[in-house]
């Protein structure tokens, strides 16, 4: 009778804790920049390891649709979202109170790719006349900042007559303007070099300039909210506030990037592979999933695992670093003025990590 | 003639009409009146039976543009005003610019619309409409014109002023008429013969000759014999029985 | 003349609020709020009365003023709360700061114009139209056309076509060729469809008389079925501009080649320049009403005689 009891107590206790653990845990959804690909490889870890159900949140993490992370995260259907720095500070200029909680990439790998045959050596001085291809919705501020240092006018400028550059916009795909439609395209150093060289143009073929070495370093994928959500004093009714869910967020997103980072085959078979569809694979000759996302693992782990990361300090915005790419938009008039100081937020990271921002040396 | 699916719409329908006649169809609706005048315009084809239109077929007649047709409804071309409505058979068939122009006007003046030429047929009565299709049916000055019920939509007053106008037409231009009608003092009024129908099948159950002297008035319709000859044609209608058929 | 004053007081209300906090970037304390609400009130009820002395107005310009005076104090009103509410601009821009950017960026928009409509837009819309009333014909004439093909169109001609759009640019490129084809492809079954019924719908007499007339099936069309089939057909070319506009711009959402409306639009929705993207619909609303009116005006000159012209 009493082992009954035992027994009948301690199902109880289990069914309880069960119910309570779901109830407890606290939805949050994060919208990512582009489709599931290994260049979110540290969120899928992070979900899937069960580093955000140990923090207490329960995360969605969401493809890009037709509109960009920071519509989606203004508009509220989603608490957090990833997003290119250029993208972030005009969207604060125009009055879009967007905030910087956490840098996950410390380099840039935007570059520019042309054929060889097209005779572009150097960008500012061949590309008068010559069409690029870019993605819209905010992914083409480097394009943009590099033909302003250049002197180059292009369609994107609202104010330019007859402009140098013609900017040729399309989805996702390269191969659909590559290289018959323009002599020069917007290529991520993880992604589409490889599916450009999947087409037949590899590396014997192609020039690919790398941004950074232009002189165009705009960082890359970072975390932010809103204002809103910050400074909610009880996120979602969980008792928590905006700041603390913030940190929980990060403190999980950077334990499933190192963890990625050090597991990479593992993380591609196991946690990349699982969510992304169609878009996951390369193209042409090089048209396999597995293959493509392990070559993207590699390439963004060398992003992540750069600058700041390299000290222990994952996640940092390093503050020079923000500040070139300040200068560089505001040389370029892509800012008229600096961003408010409420723009980069270092308070979730430090709750996040336990370290403080004005100890980085 | 019988339809393809059987039905017999006609049977026995021996007539023949002198150059300048007016003839009118009467009878009960059903009994295939409409079907005789669509037959002798080659609207249709009979299954049987032959059909002479001064010595042509009707297919030759209608290629021959021999006859004009007057349809129950004016049929207007509402893109068209009323000028240019009476000139469409004539653009049609070839007439040259002045000539078409010069017939058109003529015909409205012998209706009596030649005000009106400039107008859209809805800017006109229903009675002037049929005066206008009647003008466009004569433009091209066929010998034989096919009415059939032509004034049967208008009132009383209208049509008995039309009727008296049609009349004065005939006299003037000496045309072959051949009239359908459900009105037995219509037909009386206007015909120099009446062809009595009688339905399923149609048949011509008699054919009864108007004495009547011309020029026909108002007052025509107030004599005895006009009440002789209506109750003629109605005991014919009755011993066909067409009274009873009713659609 | 009470309504007038009201509108009047009204408008100076909201222009005195919005030269007063012109420059500010805090958001109005509540009594200039209250006095915007006010402001709003004085707008509606003058507007109210101004509308019924207009009620019978038989100039087509006067009976339009109370419709320009409810878009003023709109524009007013918007203009005086964005500015209350320190709204950003990345969101919903003031008007003036529309009317601003309109004059500043006016000669790209043109180029934007002269790419979304002259070239996408037209092009298609000719080429759409001309197989459209081409494909009636046949299938007017034809019957096995009429059984096999006709179902077709009718279905296409209801469904947005405009889905098409990632398809055509994926087929035929980013270049305007393939926003023509999107242009032509959506405008084409409406005026299949509805100029087939302009040249089949005639009275089986009319035909009858034709055939009296010994008229050939060539004459037939020319003198019955063309003519009795052009309201119809004007309809489809009215409603065709509004596709061909629709199916140029978002055809460009899909891929564009650096001009145009549609892709000035996407850009700039994408980094929050909404007074431009705001521009640019007012110049694609412009030229949309203006074609349309273009075509208006021609079926009045050609089809004055229909019905839905008649007036008395």
């Amino acid at each position: 009778m009493k082992k009954w009891t035992v027994f009948a107590v301690l199902a109880c206790f289990l069914v309880g804790s069960l119910a309570g653990a779901q109830q407890n845990l606290i939805k949050v959804n994060l919208q990512l920049k582009w489709f599931p690909q290994a260049q979110f490889a540290g969120f899928f870890v992070a979900k899937e390891r069960g580093f955000y159900r140990a923090q207490g949140l329960d995360v969605t993490l969401l493809p890009i649709g037709d509109q960009s992370p920071i519509q989606v995260v203004q508009s509220g259907a989603a608490d957090f979202g990833t997003t290119w720095i250029a993208d972030l500070l005009t969207a604060r200029e125009r009055g879009i109170p967007v905030v910087h909680i956490a840098q996950i990439f410390q380099r840039s790998g935007f570059t520019l790719v042309a054929l060889k045959s097209t005779g572009i050596k150097d960008i500012c001085r061949d590309m008068k006349g010559k069409s690029v291809g870019v993605w819209p919705s905010g992914n083409e501020y480097p394009a943009v900042a590099l033909f302003r240092k250049c002197g180059l006018t292009s369609s994107l400028d609202p104010r330019a007559t007859n402009p140098d550059v013609t900017a040729v916009t399309y989805p996702f795909d390269p191969a659909l303007v590559f290289p018959d439609k323009v002599q020069l395209v917007s290529a991520m150093i993880y992604n589409e070099v490889n599916q450009i060289a999947g087409l037949g143009y590899d590396e014997s073929k192609v020039d690919i300039f790398k941004l950074a070495d232009l002189g165009i370093n705009l960082l890359e994928d970072l975390l932010f909210t809103t204002e809103r959500v910050l400074n909610d004093r009880n996120f979602k009714g969980s008792g928590l506030t905006g700041r603390q869910v913030a940190a929980r967020l990060i403190r999980a997103t950077l334990q499933g990037w190192n963890w990625a980072v050090a597991n990479q085959a593992e993380t591609v078979e196991k946690y990349v592979l699982p969510v992304c569809g169609n878009t996951c694979k390369g193209s042409g000759t090089r048209a396999d999933a597995k293959e493509h996302q392990t070559w993207q693992m590699a390439e963004v782990a060398k992003l992540y695992n750069a600058g700041a990361t390299t000290k222990g300090w994952a996640g940092f915005l390093v503050p020079a670093d923000y500040q070139a790419s300040v200068r560089l938009l505001r040389e370029q008039g892509i800012l008229t003025r600096d961003p408010p100081a409420a723009t980069v937020d270092y308070g979730p990271w430090e709750l996040a990590t336990g370290k403080r921002a004005r100890d980085w040396k | 003639m019988v339809f393809p699916n059987g039905t017999v719409a006609l049977k026995e329908a021996n007539l023949e009409v002198a150059p300048g006649e007016f003839i009118s169809l009467i009878g009960p609706s059903g009994c295939g009146k409409t079907t005789l005048l669509r037959l002798l315009a080659d609207l249709i084809q009979p299954t049987s039976g032959q059909i002479r239109i001064g010595g042509k077929s009707p297919e030759e007649a209608r290629k021959s543009r021999a006859y004009g047709y007057v349809f129950q409804a004016p049929t207007l071309m509402e893109w068209r005003t009323v000028l240019a409505n009476v000139m469409l058979p004539l653009e049609i068939m070839g007439f040259p610019g002045p000539e078409r122009r010069a017939r058109a006007e003529k015909m409205l003046a012998l209706v009596g619309l030649e005000k009106f030429a400039r107008h859209y047929p809805w800017q006109l009565s229903g009675g002037m409409q049929q005066r206008v299709s009647i003008a466009r049916a004569l433009a091209f000055d066929p010998q034989l014109l096919f009415m059939d019920e032509p004034f049967g939509a208008l009132d009383e007053i209208t049509r008995e002023n039309l009727n008296l106008e049609l009349l004065r037409l005939w006299r003037e231009t000496g045309k072959t008429i051949v009239f359908v009608t459900h009105s037995i003092p219509e037909a009386v009024f206007l015909s120099t013969r009446i062809v009595v129908m009688t339905p399923r099948p149609g048949k011509i159950e008699t054919v009864i000759p108007v004495d009547l002297p011309q020029p026909r008035t108002f007052e025509t319709r107030e004599t005895t014999r006009f009440f002789e000859l209506a109750t003629a044609v109605r005991e014919a209608l009755r011993k066909g029985h067409g009274y009873e058929v009713a659609e | 003349m009470k309504g007038w004053s009201l509108l009047v007081m009204g408008f100076a209300l909201q222009i005195a609020f919005i030269v007063r906090w012109w420059k500010e970037v805090e958001v109005a304390p509540l009594g200039l709020r209250l006095l915007i609400a006010l402001g709003v009130l004085l707008l509606g009820v003058g507007l109210a009365r101004v509308a019924a002395q207009f009620a019978h107005a038989r100039n087509p310009l006067l009976g339009f003023t109370p419709a320009a005076l409810t878009l003023l104090a709109l524009l007013v009103t918007a203009e005086a709360l964005l500015r209350a509410y320190q709204v950003p601009p990345g969101l919903v821009p003031t008007p003036t700061r529309v009317v601003a950017t309109l004059h500043g960026v006016r000669d790209v928009l043109l180029q934007d114009a002269y790419q979304t409509v002259l070239k996408e837009a037209l092009v298609g819309y000719l080429i759409g139209c001309s197989l459209g009333v081409l494909t009636a014909f046949l299938v007017s004439r034809y019957l096995f056309l009429e059984r096999g093909f006709l179902p077709y169109a009718t279905l296409f001609s209801s469904i947005p076509i405009v889905a098409l759009a990632p398809v055509l640019v994926k087929m035929v490129g980013i270049d305007w060729p393939s926003k023509a084809a999107i242009c032509a492809i959506t405008v084409y079954f409406p005026v299949v469809v509805n100029t087939f019924r302009g040249l089949t719908e005639v009275s089986p007499m009319s035909l009858d008389l034709m055939r009296s007339y010994a008229a050939s099936e060539v004459q037939q069309y020319r003198w019955l079925r063309l003519p009795n089939a052009l309201p119809f057909i004007f309809n489809a070319l009215k409603l065709g501009t509004t596709l061909a506009m629709i199916g140029a711009i978002v055809g460009e959402f899909f891929g564009a080649n650096g001009q145009g409306l549609g892709f000035r639009i996407q850009i700039e929705a994408g980094r929050f320049g909404f007074d431009i993207v705001w521009a640019a619909i007012i110049v694609a609303s412009a030229v949309g009403i203006a074609w349309y009116g273009l075509v208006a005006w021609v079926e009045r000159r050609l089809t004055g005689w229909h019905v839905s012209f008649r007036n008395g």
